[in-house]
């Protein structure tokens, strides 16, 4: 069969390239470094052209690229651990001046990238599919390839974490659960 | 008091219609419960609005470039081995049509583009970006035949249907291929074809003799409720398929 040359190639790269602003962003909420994140998704995209072959059609594309950007990005960052690398990315925002009218609003984001940085790698994982990316939870543990279970209780971990930075008086009075 | 788990999995939508009834209930009668949910809300409300923007950045164009250069476009088997769409590929929370590229895609898109429909009789499929847009006597035929009826150039369309994502869908027969469209900001989008064949076994046996199994389960996935009935089906053709506020 050959009446579908170049067709189906360049339906899914349009596809693809649709995905990428999303890519991105769930790109930087795994890593806060702008260049490192860019870098995730270049290789996610390398991987997923090589592979396509392996992807399923008729399944989401989108969620199989999560699933290969969460997988090299896993790999990342056990590679650093090995060697010893803490990535302190410089505060993007530090030279942000207080008269910007987006100024609240960066320090509010920076609080957050700061905080996510914190979290586990399961639950930072869990937070971005499912509140950044707006992943379903069954979708989500798809791709991490978890059980549902395991899933929500990284996700509320995750959510707790974060809000114990981000907003630390509402936790006055919770459990630890 | 609820737990968090169960507060955010209500935030998330993510519980039964009746565990939802009862959170959104308790949460009513308890003032704690409601504050707790507000501070829950605060910090994803939070952590979404860092996000956000990255998603609206202009994507750097090496990325770009990365994707349309791929040595897979020039290199790739030329047509994805046909699996049955796992089940997750439904999702229903997210009604949409994100997999229709895929699909037709990896199927035999190629029997209109290359083959038949496109080679011999011009515009019958026409490309806007990367979707396929019906044309010529396709879309005629889409637009204003009804069901069970077969045109004067052997276009049939032979049952139509309401997506749940709140389109209207209609398979169609045109020579040796089958396919389904759909009508999204007034024009008919085809969203997958396959070579007509004789289904059997099939619940819609009686409306398509020709369907494929593909296109079948391409409509179970999409279809809400039963297919349209004749009287429903004139009056969207009358109508220009506009039906209040969805198309």
């Amino acid at each position: 069969m050959v009446v579908g040359m170049g067709t189906r190639t360049t339906r899914v790269e349009n596809e693809i390239i649709e995905y990428l602003p999303r890519m991105r962003r769930f790109a930087r909420s795994l890593s806060r470094d702008q260049a490192d994140a860019d870098d995730l998704v270049q290789l996610t995209v390398e991987r997923a052209l090589t592979r396509l072959d392996q992807w399923q059609a008729g399944t989401r594309l989108d969620s199989w690229m999560y699933r290969i950007m969460k997988n090299a990005w896993i790999d990342e960052t056990r590679r650093r651990q090995r060697q010893g690398r803490h990535h302190a990315p410089p505060e993007a925002g530090e030279n942000v001046g207080s008269e910007d009218p987006d100024f609240e609003k960066r320090m509010r984001a920076m609080a957050v990238e700061r905080a996510m940085e914190t979290l586990p790698d399961d639950q930072r994982l869990a937070v971005s599919l499912v509140l950044v990316e707006g992943l379903s939870y069954k979708e989500a543990s798809a791709v991490m390839d978890v059980p549902m279970g395991t899933l929500t209780s990284r996700l509320a971990r995750g959510r707790k974490a974060m809000e114990a930075q981000l907003n630390p008086s509402a936790m006055e009075g919770q459990s630890d659960a | 008091m609820l737990d968090d788990e169960t507060l955010i999995a209500f935030m998330d939508g993510e519980l039964d219609d009746a565990e939802m009834d009862r959170v959104a209930a308790a949460v009513d009668a308890d003032p704690a419960l409601a504050e707790r949910l507000d501070a829950l809300q605060t910090t994803d409300t939070a952590i979404r609005e860092a996000y956000h923007p990255v998603a609206e950045e202009a994507v750097p164009d090496h990325l770009v470039d990365l994707v349309r250069s791929s040595e897979a476009s020039d290199d790739e088997p030329t047509v994805l081995p046909f699996r049955r769409p796992a089940p997750e590929a439904a999702t229903p929370q997210r009604p949409g049509w994100t997999n229709y590229a895929a699909i037709a895609a990896s199927l035999v898109l190629g029997v209109l583009i290359g083959g038949r429909l496109g080679g011999g009789e011009e515009g019958l499929m026409i490309f806007d970006g990367d979707r396929p847009i019906a044309g010529g006597v396709l879309a005629a035929a889409l637009e204003q035949q009804a069901s069970g009826e077969t045109g004067p150039d052997g276009t049939a369309i032979q049952l139509s249907f309401n997506a749940t994502d709140g389109t209207a869908c209609r398979s169609f027969l045109h020579g040796e291929t089958t396919g389904l469209a759909c009508r999204e900001d007034g024009q008919w989008v085809v969203q997958m074809t396959a070579p007509a064949e004789t289904a059997n076994g099939s619940v819609m046996r009686t409306a398509s003799s020709a369907m494929p199994t593909s296109i079948l389960d391409a409509i179970d996935a999409r279809i809400s409720g039963d297919a349209l009935g004749a009287e429903d089906e004139a009056q969207l053709i009358a109508n220009g398929w506009r039906r209040g506020n969805r198309d």
